[in-house]
């Protein structure tokens, strides 16, 4: 191996050891700075990062500050948090989104509802990812028999009532009568994988066809080295597109579970509040400070991953950049 | 034609299986549960003598492949069982309330698909235009929006005590109406229809937009475009003899993929209008834990939803000779 100079991040990092692998990773990298670039120009995608931003900061961040202004408390400790004199109160200096119906501070409900909605809506998106690629991989690359079962399998799970299928999934896996976070994470996770798995798999079907395959199976490449190397790298930009869509349906999905009364009150979420205000009393007091910030949350959230998402399908989808 | 009688052929015999699988999946559903019905069924610390007479008249003493026999033959009769909650049959419970989802559904669909199409073929006739701009955006902002929100937020606005009031805050009629006319039935089923029709329309016709816009897309990089243009018709023309006929036919088949869609769309309305079909049957028999009922409003929507696809695909087939190859 040859020691040469080369730039990574920008920096010129001279003596480093070309391996194989090395230069695997830095041809990654100049790949996702190049649709970063493109990203850059797109102006809807640009909102969609902006709008998350923004959402994940608010996640991530407000609830473990106590600002300065707006002091947060959390609202999953009903405890010592709610004030019963303070209940649905219309948005004041001291509570700028109003208080909701036990009295708690409704821009606290929203910081943590916001982190848990995320968290959601990733963890739900990962498992639909892997096990949408892992089917339509083997469907795409496997033989005609292996084909026609799995995508059969993917067409029934694609058409059948989700509502009824989740609320059954939700009330029959361990552990009962505790819809813990996690077991709504992994009731969406295992019923929206299909989509992936159907786009996986007409990607597989037009690279299987390719001549970089054709050649590595003449030197007698396995077709588990072949899937790894060659097919996955090829279809992975779309998978990740995909899974950014995926995290906008995950977090509807989540937040109607909980509007459904699938969710554990002690963690709260947008579709938690909702439901709160309105089986608690949020209509008959009118509290449009109650109702309107987590559902506009899930509107722009959901908005800008499907921005997102359609910017980098745009760039990365070959069949769609003649156009 | 021979080709495609032994498509539908092959078609129809999926769907058999299709059904098969599903009556199978909701059987695997049900015996993971591992609560014993007994203490569902019957009240408080009902004793241990009891609950085991409860296991055997329900059968759940027998082998687990005598069962699912069993249940296959009730499913292929149509019987689904008593519902532990309300009187009767598990069918019984679920027909009347199937209807009036069904009715919200129509409406909703129709006006969805007609307002969706056309406000799709505007934007894709001017694309990167200030207009397609407009009607997408609206289109991604309205389709971003859980329905169970919007119709609360109509709510808010028409129905709630104090607001403007326009509308019912709940159910789908008057229970106050003695002796009413059919005229006056109609006009207050109309009334209570209006808000749960207008989410409908508001949060699913956005779907009918973006397909149509892309397809639309798609068929103006064809040829046959172009040749149209070169014999020196007018743009107008050209969307309205080439383009849209074209781009039609995969609106017809994303229709039939989007069935499921529409019926969770229409379970969430439901839900928040206090309309009393399907989805709030299954609000209540999750609520009360009835299973059976649960179980045969899978079985029932999936096989509905299912149908629909079917019928959708033939549609399609007979319309588009391309998907016969």
């Amino acid at each position: 191996m040859k020691a040469k100079r080369l730039r990574f991040l920008g920096f010129v990092i001279d003596g480093l050891t070309r391996s194989p692998r090395w230069e695997r990773i830095l041809l990654a990298w100049r790949r996702a700075v190049g649709v970063l670039r493109i990203l850059y120009k797109n102006r809807s995608g640009m909102t969609g990062i902006a709008i998350l931003t923004f959402f994940i900061l608010m996640g991530v961040v407000g609830p473990t500050v106590n600002w300065w202004i707006f002091p947060l408390c959390n609202p999953n400790d009903v405890i010592s948090n709610s004030d019963p004199t303070q209940i649905l109160k219309p948005p004041s200096w001291e509570h700028p989104l109003g208080t909701d119906e036990r009295g708690i501070d409704v821009l606290s409900d929203l910081a943590y509802g916001t982190r848990n909605s995320l968290i959601v809506g990733f963890s739900a998106a990962l498992i639909t990812m892997v096990i949408g690629t892992i089917v339509g991989l083997a469907a795409g690359y496997y033989s005609r028999m292996a084909d026609e079962i799995l995508m059969r399998t993917t067409d029934m799970f694609l058409v059948l009532p989700w509502i009824p299928l989740a609320v059954i999934l939700a009330t029959v896996l361990p552990p009962q009568d505790s819809p813990s976070l996690w077991k709504v994470i992994v009731v969406i996770g295992i019923t929206s994988w299909p989509m992936t798995a159907r786009m996986v798999r007409s990607q597989v079907l037009s690279i299987k066809e390719r001549g970089f395959v054709e050649r590595a199976k003449s030197i007698g490449a396995g077709s588990g080295h072949i899937l790894r190397r060659h097919v996955l790298p090829n279809v992975f930009p779309l998978i990740f597109a995909n899974m950014i869509l995926s995290v906008s349906v995950a977090i509807l999905s989540e937040a109607f579970l909980a509007y459904f009364g699938l969710q554990n009150p002690q963690s709260i979420t947008w579709g938690l509040m909702l439901y709160h205000a309105q089986f608690f009393g949020g209509f008959a007091s009118r509290a449009w400070w109650y109702i309107l910030p987590p559902g506009l949350s899930i509107a722009l959230v959901v908005l800008s991953f499907s921005l997102l998402g359609y910017a980098l399908d745009d760039i990365l989808n070959p069949r769609l950049r003649r156009r | 034609m021979a080709d495609l009688r032994r498509l539908i052929a092959r078609k129809v015999i999926y769907l058999v299986i299709t059904l098969f699988a599903i009556a199978t999946l909701n059987f695997i559903m049900f015996h993971l549960l591992p609560g014993e019905p007994g203490t569902v069924l019957l009240p408080g610390r009902a004793p241990k003598e009891a609950i085991e007479q409860l296991r055997i008249y329900l059968g759940l003493d027998r082998p687990l492949w005598y069962q699912y026999w069993i249940y296959m033959k009730h499913v292929v009769t149509l019987d689904l069982g008593e519902s532990w909650y309300w009187k009767g049959t598990v069918l019984d419970t679920i027909m009347p309330r199937l209807r009036s989802t069904l009715v919200l559904v129509g409406i909703g669909t129709f006006f969805a698909i007609a307002i969706g199409t056309y406000a799709g073929m505007l934007a894709g006739a001017r694309r990167g235009k200030p207009s397609d701009i407009l009607l997408t955006g609206t289109g991604l902002f309205f389709y971003s929006i859980p329905a169970f929100w919007m119709g609360m937020i109509l709510l808010l606005i028409f129905a709630v005590e104090g607001s403007l009031a326009w509308f019912p805050l709940t159910g789908s009629y008057d229970v106050g109406l003695t002796n009413p006319s059919l005229s006056q039935i109609i006009v207050d089923r109309l009334y209570h229809l209006f808000l749960p029709v207008l989410t409908f329309v508001l949060t699913a016709y956005a779907e009918f937009t973006l397909i149509m816009r892309n397809s639309l897309t798609d068929v103006f990089t064809e040829d046959y475009i172009q040749t149209a243009r070169a014999k020196g018709l007018s743009d107008r023309n050209v969307l309205r003899r080439h383009a849209v006929p074209n781009a039609m036919l995969p609106t017809v088949a994303n229709t039939a993929m989007y069935v499921g869609y529409i019926v969770t769309g229409a379970i969430q309305i439901e839900v928040v209008f206090s309309w009393d079909g399907i989805g709030r049957l299954t609000w209540d028999a999750l609520q009360k834990r009835d299973f059976p009922v649960l179980q045969g409003v899978f079985l029932i929507l999936a096989t509905v939803v299912i149908l629909a696809n079917f019928v959708a695909d033939i549609i399609s087939l007979y319309i588009d000779p391309r998907l016969k190859a």
